[in-house]
C-alpha cells in the first residue's frame, strides 16, 4: 500500500492519509479482509506522530470503511468500494464548499434538493 | 573469471577424495563418522559407504557450483560442499593407523577449520557471480514525487507452502518432545519457527530506505536510499537466488535475496554495485517508489 503525505499542503496530514486509503478502498486496490499496516509502522514510514495515523484510521471506521480489532489489527471490511467513493466525493463536494464560503444549512439543502 | 571457480571446486574434490587413496590401507573397515562434543566417536560407517557419502556429497556439491557459478546459489554449494569435504579429510585423519573405529580421535579444531575454508570456498566463489544489469534511466518504474512529500510504501510476500511446512513441523515437534530423545523434538521446533519466520516477508519503503523483515520482525535488513543506484521489479525464480529464505550475504557475497516464494520481487542494485532481492507483491509499485525517492534525494 502507497501512502504519501505532503506536509506543506492545506489539508491536515490525518485527512491526506485517510483520503488515500479511502480511494485504494474505492478503487478496489485494497479489499475486504486486507489489513492496514500497523499505524506505528506507517507513522515511522511517514515520519509523522503515530496518533496522526490512528486518527486517519479511526475516521475510516467511523465512515464504515473498515474495522479496528484488538489483536486483528484494522481491517478492510466487505462490500464498502461503493461507500469509500461515495465519502470521497461528499468530501470533494464539502471542500468545495468551504472554498467557495457556503453555509451547512445552503448545502444541506443542494443535496436534499438534488436527491429527490 | 571462470578459473578460479574451477580450481576452488577442483581443491575440494581433492581434498575429499585423495586423502582415502592415500590412506584406504592404513584405516579400519569401519571408520568413526559421528563425534560427541570431546572428539570420541560415538557413530560408526564402513570404510565404503562414508566414501561414498562423504566423498559423493562433497563432490557433488563442488561440481554443482561450477556449474552454475553465475548464481547466487554457487557460493552456497560450494561452502556446504567444502566443510563436507573437510569432514571426509578429518574423517580419514583421525581413523588412520587405527585398529578400530572405537579409538579414533577427533581434534576439535577440524570443526572451525571446515567452516573457515568453507567460508573461503564461498567468497572466492561470490566474486564470480555475475554483475548486475542496471536498467536505463528510461526504464525504470519511478513515481513523481516532490521535495517536501513523504512517502509510504507497505507491501508483503507469504508462502502458504513455507507456512504449511513450518505447521507441519509444529505438530511433528511436539509430538517428537516426548518421542524423540533430548533436543530432538527443541530442534525440529526451533526449525518450524524458522520455517515461519522465513514465510513472509514485510517490505517498507521510505526515505529511512528499503527495510525488509520476516513474520517475528527477524532479521531486519534495512538499505539506506543513498546507498541505492536503481531498483526495478523482477521475477523471483528461487532458484536462481540459492533457495528459500534469506540468501547470501551483502557484506561476504555481495548478494543477498530475500525469497519466500516464485514470483514479483524488488532488486536493487547499491552504489557499490552489490545487489539485494526480496519478493513482494506489488513489486512494480515499490520499485517506483525507491526510484521515486532517488530522483528527489539526488535533486536536493
Amino acid at each position: 500500500m502507497l501512502v504519501r503525505v505532503d506536509p506543506a499542503a492545506a489539508e491536515p496530514l490525518y485527512a491526506q492519509i485517510a483520503a488515500q486509503v479511502r480511494a485504494a478502498i474505492g478503487k478496489g486496490r485494497l479489499v475486504e479482509g486486507e489489513q492496514l499496516p500497523p499505524a506505528r509502522d506507517l507513522a515511522d514510514a511517514l515520519g509523522v506522530n503515530m496518533h496522526t495515523v490512528l486518527r486517519a484510521y479511526a475516521d475510516l471506521r467511523d465512515e464504515g470503511l473498515v474495522e479496528m480489532r484488538r489483536r486483528r489489527g484494522v481491517r478492510v471490511r466487505g462490500g464498502v468500494d461503493g461507500r469509500a467513493r461515495l465519502v470521497g466525493l461528499v468530501g470533494d463536494v464539502a471542500a468545495e464548499a468551504n472554498r467557495q464560503g457556503v453555509t451547512k444549512a445552503e448545502l444541506r439543502r443542494l443535496i436534499e434538493e438534488a436527491m429527490t | 573469471m571462470r578459473r578460479i571457480p574451477m580450481m576452488v571446486s577442483a581443491a575440494i574434490v581433492v581434498v575429499a577424495i585423495a586423502p582415502w587413496i592415500v590412506w584406504w590401507s592404513s584405516l579400519p573397515s569401519d571408520v568413526a563418522t559421528h563425534w560427541d562434543l570431546s572428539g570420541d566417536p560415538n557413530g560408526h560407517l564402513s570404510r565404503a559407504v562414508a566414501l561414498a557419502v562423504l566423498g559423493g556429497v562433497s563432490t557433488a556439491l563442488a561440481l554443482g557450483a561450477a556449474m552454475r557459478f553465475r548464481d547466487l546459489a554457487s557460493p552456497i554449494l560450494a561452502f556446504v560442499g567444502c566443510v563436507i569435504g573437510s569432514a571426509s579429510l578429518s574423517t580419514v585423519l583421525a581413523s588412520r593407523d587405527e585398529p578400530s573405529w572405537t579409538t579414533a580421535h577427533l581434534a576439535p579444531g577440524w570443526i572451525g577449520l571446515g567452516l573457515a575454508l568453507g567460508a573461503g570456498a564461498a567468497w572466492l566463489y561470490s566474486r564470480s557471480v555475475s554483475t548486475p544489469v542496471v536498467p536505463s534511466t528510461g526504464d525504470r518504474p519511478t513515481l513523481a514525487l516532490s521535495d517536501s512529500e513523504r512517502v509510504a510504501w507497505i507491501g508483503s510476500s507469504v508462502s502458504q507452502l513455507l507456512r504449511v511446512v513450518a505447521f507441519a513441523l509444529l505438530v511433528f515437534g511436539a509430538i517428537s518432545l516426548f518421542t524423540l530423545p533430548e533436543p530432538g523434538g527443541v530442534i525440529i521446533l526451533l526449525a518450524a519457527l524458522l520455517v515461519a519466520n522465513f514465510a513472509s516477508a514485510h517490505v517498507t519503503v521510505s526515505r529511512a530506505g528499503l527495510r525488509t523483515s520476516g513474520t517475528f520482525g527477524w532479521p531486519r535488513v534495512t538499505i539506506r536510499i543513498d546507498r541505492i543506484a536503481s531498483a526495478d521489479a523482477i521475477d523471483v525464480n528461487p532458484m536462481r537466488w540459492g533457495g528459500w529464505g534469506y540468501r547470501g550475504s551483502l557484506r561476504l557475497m555481495r548478494r543477498a535475496a530475500w525469497v519466500t516464494r516464485k514470483g514479483p520481487g524488488v532488486h536493487v542494485v547499491l552504489t557499490d554495485g552489490k545487489e539485494f532481492v526480496v519478493t513482494v507483491d506489488g513489486a512494480e509499485e515499490a520499485a517506483a517508489v525507491v526510484n521515486g525517492l532517488l530522483a528527489t534525494s539526488t535533486s536536493r
